[in-house]
């Protein structure tokens, strides 16, 4: 079955992938994620926030 | 009660004038913890259904209330949690090394932090003077690291924080403590104790000037403390604590016979570790604790894993406060015949030993003892021998110049198991 297009909710303007950087604890990361074309709001999933976001927080928090 | 810094802060922070008026404050303070948890929290409504906090006035109530473990914190962490994500200020994640268990995520907010910066500004001053420089020689880079704070409580002193993080090139690190004029140094046991023993073999003129010497993050046995303090003819304080905990738990002052407890934040218990039966002061067992104050994550008689004697009299420094003396190492043991406590006695004892791992399988003991240079082993053996430490097993002794310390140094030492690591 094909994704189904995400649509910004303010917008309306079909989101696009991009690269979304990440700033924790001093340090920055980034990943692919989809966002809005118009006022760049970014849609997390709860795949890559409990997948990559989730390893790269847990790897940055040691004491 | 006339104790040092410690007291009188903890005494301040409460309004209690004496012993009885601070654990009469410390139940008030267990109550009100009980209630908020078990309002706010998946994990404490569940565990303390039929808790009447009412009946909690006095310690020897303490066993109305379960005990919690770092197993339980694994499994259901996040359902600890008190309060809304958005005020969580710092998470700290514990992974244990070796194995693929779930780690520990430990959340606190600004103002949990706030009360571990306050406890290392007055803490620290059991040991320095306004005015010191202090070589941090544990993480420090990350906002809400435990150098970090630590810093933040030494500009309070004021105390100005040489930053080095943990020690991975021993000569570099110990170069920089001298060139930055460092009085104090604040590391990991055997990573200070590899800079006692490079120190030691220069010219007396290239050497640090330390005023004292602060161990934390994993356990100092009194053979390595000794050693540490005649090789850099300094006094050397402990520090119990965990990161759960806020880092920051109990601090040695200068009569050096255990470490004051922070008792404004933390309630301490000594436990059977076999039966979970609450033990008297005086006796060994393992150390459990309860936080105060804390807003995102509580920690209601949560067991250590430590082993140790809690002490109430009076201290040599006039505090009553209560201490903590480590002893005996890890409740749990990766091998029941062999104690980390007892073979860091043997070990330690030796000149020249810096580190070691160690490992049991059949009969033998493979042992491998880290040194600036290879360790004497004939000295070993004897210490093996006439400690016992061994326990009868054959020893496989390997002895090797030591290369620097692995990782940040800040996961607790354990002995291996087969070709894994438990802590």
């Amino acid at each position: 079955m094909a994704e189904r297009e995400m649509l910004c909710g303010k917008c309306g303007c079909p989101l696009e992938p991009r690269r979304v950087d990440f700033e924790y604890l001093g340090h920055v990361f980034f990943a692919d994620a989809p966002r809005c074309p118009k006022c760049g709001e970014v849609y997390l999933s709860e795949e890559l926030v409990r997948g990559r976001v989730a390893e790269v927080e847990m790897e940055l928090e040691n004491k | 009660m006339s104790g040092g810094p410690l007291e009188r802060w903890v005494l301040a922070d409460t309004g209690c004038k004496d012993r009885a008026a601070l654990e009469a404050w410390q139940m008030a303070r267990l109550r009100e913890t009980v209630v908020y948890a078990r309002e706010k929290s998946r994990f404490y409504a569940e565990l303390l259904r039929g808790v009447d906090p009412s009946c909690l006035r006095a310690r020897a109530d303490l066993p109305l209330l379960p005990l919690t473990t770092a197993e339980q914190l694994r499994a259901r962490g996040g359902d600890w949690l008190c309060c809304a994500a958005s005020r969580v200020g710092r998470i700290v994640t514990l992974k244990t090394s070796g194995t693929t268990a779930e780690p520990k995520r430990v959340f606190f907010t600004e103002s949990d932090l706030e009360r571990t910066v306050d406890f290392f500004t007055h803490g620290m001053r059991e040991l320095i003077a306004p005015g010191e420089r202090v070589g941090i020689l544990m993480p420090s880079e990350q906002p809400g690291s435990v150098g970090d704070l630590l810093a933040r409580g030494l500009a309070r002193i004021p105390a100005e924080a040489v930053k080095l993080g943990p020690v991975t090139d021993v000569a570099a690190t110990y170069r920089a403590l001298r060139e930055a004029g460092c009085g104090c140094a604040v590391g990991i046991p055997v990573q200070v104790l590899g800079l006692a023993c490079y120190g030691a073999a220069l010219p007396e003129p290239e050497r640090l000037r330390l005023r004292s010497v602060l161990l934390s993050a994993d356990a100092a046995h009194p053979a390595l403390v000794k050693r540490v303090g005649a090789l850099l003819g300094c006094p050397v304080f402990t520090h119990f604590g965990m990161t759960e905990l806020g880092y920051g738990g109990a601090v040695e002052c200068a009569a050096h016979r255990g470490c004051h407890v922070r008792e404004n934040d933390l309630l301490v218990e000594v436990i059977d570790p076999e039966t979970g039966a609450p033990l008297p002061p005086g006796q060994r067992g393992e150390l459990v604790f309860t936080t105060l104050r804390r807003e995102a994550m509580p920690f209601l008689r949560y067991r250590s894993g430590d082993l140790g004697v809690l002490r109430t009299e009076r201290c040599g420094c006039g505090s009553r406060l209560a201490r903590v003396v480590p002893e005996g190492g890890r409740a749990a043991r990766t091998d029941e015949r062999l104690s980390l406590w007892e073979l860091d006695g043997a070990i330690f004892s030796c000149d020249g030993a810096v580190d070691f791992c160690a490992r049991a399988e059949g009969e033998a003991l493979y042992l491998t003892v880290f040194g600036l240079e290879p360790p004497d082993k004939g000295a070993l053996r004897a210490a093996l021998l006439a400690s016992g430490a061994a326990r009868g097993l054959r020893v496989e002794l390997e002895c090797r110049t030591l290369r620097g310390f692995s990782g940040t140094g800040m996961d607790k030492r354990a002995l291996t198991k087969g070709g894994g690591r438990e802590t």
